[in-house]
């Protein structure tokens, strides 16, 4: 089915991107690459009927964090110089538990008869998420603005030079 | 085979133990830091996996957008933390940031 075909191949893009988000000695290629990992689990949010979460995937991640990521990346090497590399520590050992937390979970996942609903028609969820937030999930939402705010103004305290204790040397 | 719940709950794991792979053998905390984007990512697909085939409502996607927020703020506040340890140390490496005071 050409579905799931375009559903393999978009998954080997994300894939493909993890692996050199996880082996390129570049930080700028890991960076690049984690854009289209990023992507890539957008195009799965699309194919699970998602379609707000996918734009907000995008809105949020390639174009907040991504950018946010590639600053710091620029900010904290000097580009003429060589340190935008970065050397594996301990491949084998971090190899080795990353693969067997991978088994394990593969294992789980295969061995678990997961209780299946009827599968619905993918409506646009929208207006249907919209409701909810300001109904049912009013409070986590609020308590979220909340965290955005502390957490912006945190970050801005931690960035800002502390000028005055240059003046009273 | 028909892509299921368990080919997205696959693609998961795998996202998972790259993260892992990468928090755990990276020294440049920016590139952790992608790491943990990735855990995070992962997470958020499961959900949105399960709210599809398991749940079939939105309680999925509805913890998913609040993973998203999350992702951000702490993206925010740690390349803060990145940014200011650069500025004292000279270096984002975290073998390096060894000392509390400077």
């Amino acid at each position: 089915m050409t579905g799931d075909l375009i559903w393999y191949l978009f998954a080997a893009i994300t894939v493909a991107a993890g692996l050199v988000v996880a082996f390129s000695r570049s930080v700028v290629h890991s960076g690049m690459s984690l854009l289209f990992a990023l992507l890539g689990v957008c195009a799965m949010y699309l194919f699970l009927g998602a379609d707000f979460l996918a734009i907000t995937q995008i809105v949020v991640y390639v174009g907040g964090i991504l950018v946010l990521v590639l600053f710091a990346v620029m900010m904290t090497n000097r580009i003429m110089s060589t340190k935008l590399h970065d050397e594996l520590v301990q491949p084998v050992p971090a190899l080795a538990v990353s693969a067997v937390v991978l088994a394990l979970m593969l294992l789980t996942i295969f061995r678990t008869a997961w209780p299946l609903a009827a599968l619905g028609e993918s409506q646009p969820t929208t207006a249907a998420l919209g409701q909810k937030i300001l109904t049912q999930y009013l409070f986590p939402f609020e308590f979220t603005s909340v965290l955005l705010l502390v957490a912006m103004i945190g970050a801005a305290m931690i960035i800002r030079e502390k000028r005055d204790k240059e003046d009273t040397r | 085979m028909h892509v299921g719940l368990v080919h997205y709950l696959t693609l998961g794991a795998i996202l998972f133990a790259l993260g892992l792979f990468i928090v755990m053998s990276r020294r440049n905390a920016i590139v952790m830091l992608m790491g943990v984007e990735l855990i995070l990512n992962s997470a958020a697909l499961n959900f949105v996996a399960f709210g599809r085939y398991g749940a079939a409502d939105l309680s999925g996607q509805l913890m998913t957008i609040f993973i998203i927020v999350l992702a951000a703020a702490e993206a925010a506040v740690a390349l803060a933390i990145v940014l200011a340890i650069f500025r004292n140390f000279q270096t984002v490496h975290v073998e390096q940031v060894d000392r509390l005071r400077h």
